[in-house]
């Protein structure tokens, strides 16, 4: 055996045990992602009031989302109070259709692993929400306020807990007292609380602009960064025990936001 | 010798008259510590002082004052002003200078072309015969807000960076930030509050209102 051919040998073994290591063998198949970052579609529609401390708020949200941009929506209702100027909580009920969990990489009824269709799958949510705002004056411009959404959720359908956390910065373009549009820039964090094999199992980041058409309606572009991540399924540990993934599904995700208020 | 005398008399009496400003306005009502200054000196003064030309009536933080000019106009002073009623830069505009604080000003009605003119270091409202609000609002850095409310009638408002002078209809507002840019006038809910009364027989005269509330809505501009 030649140096060269021992060369070529080690080279190859080195490079066998690096693939091996990157995509570990298991008996079934863990779930695929995409090259790069796939795209989505996602609308954004507020409907908020304002009734003395009260702010009662609904919501809606509609994504065209993963590789085949299935449909998901979802529809929250509530109230904010205002405790003080600087402070807002909130109690709200959510309905949902379409979120994909870890526990929906199943066995298909072929024996093949595949997503379970949660289409037309209704889950019901029950979030509490405090949300401290302040205005930053001291940053270039003035007109800034920064915020941290902090949202504990309950999902009725399979009993997760999850905390969201959403530090927001907002700038502010006035003409006088009244607001002409808003930049927004936003991260948000889910942190599983009873599920999943990674305490965070998705995050978002947001860039919006919001033109104040009137003192009541307003809308804007915004493009979201959203990184979700796809621990170990209960159906999967039974059949390979032992056996964990953690793969991370990235997107980008276009959208519109449309905020109507009632004063 | 009678000659003399008599030329020296009338020379004298000129030269006096040439010295003495003329009679602007007398202060109608004053609460609180209020004081005029003129010539380099400072004098405390009570209701119904006289004032001249080039005289600066300035209110401590607590004081309310009001000066009625010599046309039957009325300034009133909030608290912590300073004001100068201009020695007339021409015949057809009567001037004064907010220099700081705020001024309620109730103008009788003009002749044609003769404008009244409240000035501030970087802008000028000007009216014909109006009640208006000026004041100063919150400084970046060594740029101050200025601020131009309308009650009746309508005044023209520029700064000394804008070209074009805007005019401000009664029932609103304009904001001069820092005082250089216009913005759009336009109705603010702040403004309610001022009191424009201006009789102190008729009802109190003291303006309350905070400057500051009329910066604290940005946290109301909440969509989320």
């Amino acid at each position: 055996m030649t140096k060269t051919t021992v060369r070529r040998f080690v080279r190859a073994a080195a490079a066998a045990a690096l693939a091996a290591a990157a995509a570990p063998a298991f008996a079934d198949p863990i779930p695929q992602t995409p090259h790069g970052r796939a795209l989505e579609y996602e609308a954004d529609e507020n409907f908020l009031a304002n009734e003395g401390v009260f702010q009662p708020v609904v919501e809606g949200t509609e994504r065209w989302q993963y590789v085949h941009q299935l449909p998901y929506k979802d529809v929250l209702a509530g109230s904010y109070v205002r405790v003080d100027r600087w402070l807002k909580i909130g109690a709200f009920y959510e309905e949902q259709y379409g979120a994909r969990h870890n526990d929906d990489w199943a066995q298909t009824p072929s024996g093949g692993w595949g997503w379970r269709n949660t289409i037309g799958r209704p889950e019901s949510l029950l979030i509490l929400d405090a949300t401290p705002r302040v205005q930053w004056s001291f940053l270039p411009g003035g007109n800034w306020t920064a915020s941290l959404k902090t949202r504990y959720e309950y999902d009725l359908y399979d009993r997760e807990e999850t905390l969201k956390l959403e530090p927001e910065l907002d700038w502010f373009w006035m003409d006088g007292l009244t607001p002409v549009a808003t930049v927004s820039l936003r991260y948000q964090t889910y942190l599983a609380l009873n599920f999943a094999d990674s305490p965070v199992y998705e995050r978002w980041w947001y860039a919006a602009a919001l033109w104040h058409a009137t003192p009541s309606l307003s809308l804007g572009p915004q493009v979201g960064l959203r990184d979700e991540i796809w621990t170990t399924s209960t159906q999967f540990r039974s059949a390979n025990p032992g056996a964990r993934y953690a793969v991370t599904y990235k997107s980008w995700v276009p959208g519109i936001v449309l905020v109507a208020r009632i004063r | 010798m009678k000659t003399i005398l008599f030329v020296l008399f009338f020379a004298a009496l000129a030269a006096a008259s040439a010295h003495a400003a003329p009679r602007a306005g007398v202060i109608e009502y004053a609460a609180g510590p209020v004081t005029v200054e003129a010539g380099g000196a400072k004098r405390d003064v009570q209701k119904g002082a006289a004032l001249a030309e080039g005289d600066v009536v300035a209110t401590s933080e607590s004081a309310t004052a009001i000066v009625r000019l010599s046309d039957g106009s009325r300034l009133k002073l909030k608290g912590g002003s300073r004001l100068e009623l201009t020695p007339r830069p021409n015949s057809r505009v009567t001037a004064v200078m907010l220099y700081l604080g705020g001024v309620f000003a109730q103008i009788t009605k003009r002749a044609g072309g003769q404008e009244f003119e409240v000035r501030t270091p970087g802008a000028v409202a000007a009216v014909r015969g109006t009640q208006f609000f000026a004041a100063f609002g919150r400084a970046h850095g060594k740029n101050r807000d200025l601020w131009v409310c309308v009650n009746e009638g309508a005044v023209d408002v520029g700064s000394n960076s804008a070209k074009e002078r805007l005019r401000v209809p009664a029932g609103q507002g304009v904001l001069i930030k820092g005082e250089r840019d216009l913005t759009k006038p336009q109705p603010y809910e702040w403004t309610k509050k001022l009191n424009w009364n201006m009789d102190a027989a008729s009802g109190a005269v003291e303006d309350k209102t905070n400057l500051d509330s009329a910066y604290a809505d940005l946290l109301d501009q909440d969509y989320r």
